[in-house]
């Protein structure tokens, strides 16, 4: 277990800046997920982490200390990357207690924790095959296990998921969280799946070109965003991000939208918005399952008038696709109560509702 | 009007056997075929295209015997995950392509160009060639060649499953209008059940070269008929429980959870059978009571508009999907319900009771 400090890190590749002036705190036994679209650094900022590539400036400390000059070998660091290593002519037990023979540990040891891994991985009955007769889920929670033996200080776990079906990946995620859980490991993990970095991260760093946007909790990332790109990335479905040019006229601020059509601000959302006098273009974020039908709750609420487009089934419930002149909303029809092609009234409560600045994209007001 | 038409289709492969399959899929449907890897989905695919010969039944297309149709005469298009541009076409070239070899006029070719244009989002890049474009713009200029066809069905293998999740979101609302707006016919294979179940306006449950189930979405979600449909319908699936109904048959208990289910009286005496529950039909309880059960939280994963639980039952892990966002220790030990109206019985051989 390490706790590891990474101060103002850049990286560049030529003249590429992979990583900007990026930093973060992570503590002891955290899970950090690193996430963030294709190319955004997150791979080369672990790469770091792992000594596999050096920073150009800044630093990176563990337990306080910098092991820039300590063999990587000798770093005690865990790698489980998305195309697994695996001896495929070696038995799952060899497999397993490999890295314990080449540290020399006694043999003894080496059986119990081989034991205990397989035992926790479910593939007890499996020890004595060759690894190549094992499923791709299988070898896949095999590579995983293969680092996990070693106890390392630092587990780094590069899109280790990304190649499983879609059930078993659901699987392997609550699994992974307990193994964590139980062996307590600093654990950091790179994804571009937000889901995933949601539902196993104690925190997120959520990267775009080089450059950290927000670190944080995975609700606090999802309940105030920081900025535009953050609110847009995570959540499933998306953000409602209705895109305007902000109009004020007598007591009244509006928010005029795409094809003609306006949002009425008021209450908190109004004043968010008027926070920063100079700002002209604006985007007005709510989440789809904060928008609602029927009789209005508040004064304050916003309403607005759509027609439903599409209706989609997704899990439990259903999934409106509103469309107001040329801009859409997405809302969740929790009663089953919307018909297809129907003019509907639906409300945005002002208190659910985020203001971002569009020229910068950063959060707006109340954060 | 039906579009296509399976009657006791077979298919007969040295492994695997495909059929008897019997479906028609009507005029304007967008149909949805959704099955794990390898259990037929995209034979029927080659079927309706004629790349392949049934071996036995019969397959109408628009009514027409399609074994007197070869595969030119079948007007269908067909758009796969790995799409084939030609490379060195630009997007434009590409999508009127098929319109030009056919004899299209010029006129209707413009025509059909500048409608897919507008509802693909594709105006901008149609004059770069496939290398410069991103994985996205690419699968939207094959999907434009397909559209601008304008053909009597439409054939869609995977076809944005390389897509990133986001676009995969949108790509989907837009296939589902082009459909509607065009009134085409749209058979949709994926194994994302998801995608599958937002999209179709009926869906195929294919398991094992048979279909298993075939219906709305809301009615394969909500009365699915078998075990094996239940399991991969729904994320997470559907949570399951060994039990046996008592011998006047007016309960069914379960066997490891203290909790005896009222039932109709009417079904099986003293049979074994399987409850199934959806994991939005379980939640977490204030107090304990007999109507609740205890479960050990082994983790939580907080999704902002729902969170998932993850709870052992002894060996099982029990999924549950709470609205909202959930505070709750991992490693503590909680009272759980479920809702005893919304419950999926399945006799021993895993079908409906």
């Amino acid at each position: 277990m390490s706790s590891i400090q990474i101060t103002n890190v850049t990286k560049k590749f030529d003249d590429f800046t992979a990583v900007d002036q990026l930093s973060l705190d992570i503590k002891e036994g955290e899970f950090v997920a690193l996430l963030g679209p294709s190319g955004c650094g997150k791979t080369t900022t672990m790469n770091m982490i792992a000594g596999l590539e050096s920073e150009t400036e800044g630093s990176i400390l563990f337990d306080g200390q910098d092991l820039s000059r300590t063999r990587i070998q000798d770093r005690n660091i865990g790698f489980v990357f998305q195309n697994y290593a695996i001896f495929t002519h070696l038995s799952v037990y060899k497999n397993l207690s490999y890295g314990l023979e080449v540290k020399k540990f006694a043999k003894s040891e080496i059986d119990t924790r081989v034991r205990k891994m397989a035992d926790r991985m479910s593939i007890t009955h499996r020890l004595e095959q060759p690894a190549s007769s094992l499923s791709v889920n299988e070898m896949q929670k095999l590579a995983i296990g293969r680092s996990a033996i070693m106890e390392p200080r630092i587990f780094l776990l590069d899109e280790p998921l990304s190649n499983l079906d879609a059930g078993f990946r659901a699987y392997m995620r609550a699994e992974l969280k307990i193994l964590q859980h139980e062996f307590g490991q600093t654990m950091i993990y790179v994804t571009h799946d937000q889901i995933e970095a949601m539902s196993l991260a104690d925190k997120i760093a959520i990267i775009d070109q080089g450059k950290l946007m927000q670190y944080g909790s995975p609700l606090d990332i999802y309940n105030s965003p920081n900025n535009h790109f953050v609110a847009n990335f995570v959540g499933s479905p998306r953000m409602n991000l209705i895109d305007g040019e902000l109009r004020g006229e007598a007591n009244q601020l509006k928010l005029m939208i795409h094809g003609g059509a306006e949002i009425i601000l008021k209450g908190q959302i109004k004043s968010d918005f008027a926070s920063d006098g100079k700002v002209r273009s604006g985007s007005f974020g709510i989440r789809p399952h904060d928008i609602y039908f029927g009789e209005r709750r508040s004064s304050d609420d916003i309403a607005m008038h759509g027609t439903v487009e599409v209706l989609e089934r997704v899990g439990p419930k259903r999934l409106a696709y509103l469309q107001v002149l040329e801009t859409k909303f997405l809302a969740f029809d929790d009663q089953d109560q919307l018909k297809v092609g129907e003019e509907v009234a639906f409300f945005l409560p002002p208190e659910k509702s985020m203001a971002f600045d569009m020229a910068s994209g950063r959060r707006l007001g109340a954060v | 009007m039906n579009a296509i038409e399976f009657k006791n289709v077979v298919k007969t492969y040295p492994e695997f056997t495909l059929g008897p399959i019997n479906m028609t899929i009507e005029k304007g449907e967008f149909f949805g075929i959704f099955g794990p890897p390898s259990s037929g989905k995209t034979s029927i695919l080659k079927l309706i295209l004629g790349l392949i010969d049934a071996d036995e039944g019969e397959i109408f297309l628009v009514d027409q015997d399609a074994t007197e149709l070869d595969v030119a005469e079948r007007d269908i298009s067909m758009v796969f995950q790995n799409l084939a541009l030609f490379p060195h076409m630009t997007g434009r070239e590409n999508i009127i392509f098929p319109m030009k070899e056919r004899g299209v006029s010029k006129k209707d070719i413009d025509r059909r160009l500048i409608f897919v244009s507008d509802v693909l989002h594709i105006s901008h890049i149609l004059h770069k060639n496939p290398a410069q474009m991103s994985g996205g713009e690419r699968q939207r200029i094959a999907l434009g060649r397909a559209f601008a066809a304008d053909s009597r069905a439409m054939l869609l293998d995977e076809p944005i499953a390389a897509l990133d999740a986001r676009l995969r979101e949108e790509m989907r609302v837009e296939l589902k209008r082009l459909q509607r707006e065009n009134n085409q016919t749209f058979v949709y294979v994926s194994h994302d059940e998801e995608e599958v179940m937002a999209v179709s306006d009926r869906v195929a449950v294919v398991i094992d070269g048979k279909i298993a189930q075939l219906g709305t979405p809301d009615n394969v979600y909500n009365r699915p008929n078998s075990i094996a449909v239940a399991e991969v319908i729904g994320t997470p699936p559907m949570n399951f429980f060994e039990g046996q109904f008592t011998p006047d048959g007016e309960f069914f208990d379960v066997k490891n959870l203290n909790v005896r289910i009222p039932v109709d009286g009417e079904t099986l005496l003293n049979e074994k059978a399987t409850l199934g529950v959806r994991p939005e039909d379980i939640w977490l309880e204030n107090d304990k009571s007999d109507t609740t059960f205890d479960l050990a939280i082994s983790s939580v994963e907080p999704l902002g508009g729902h969170t998932i639980i993850n709870a052992r039952l002894g060996e099982q892990i029990i999924k549950i999907r709470a609205p909202g966002q959930v505070h709750i220790e991992q490693g503590s030990t909680q009272p759980f319900a479920f809702d005893q109206r919304r419950i999926h019985l399945f006799d021993a051989k895993g079908m409906r009771l």
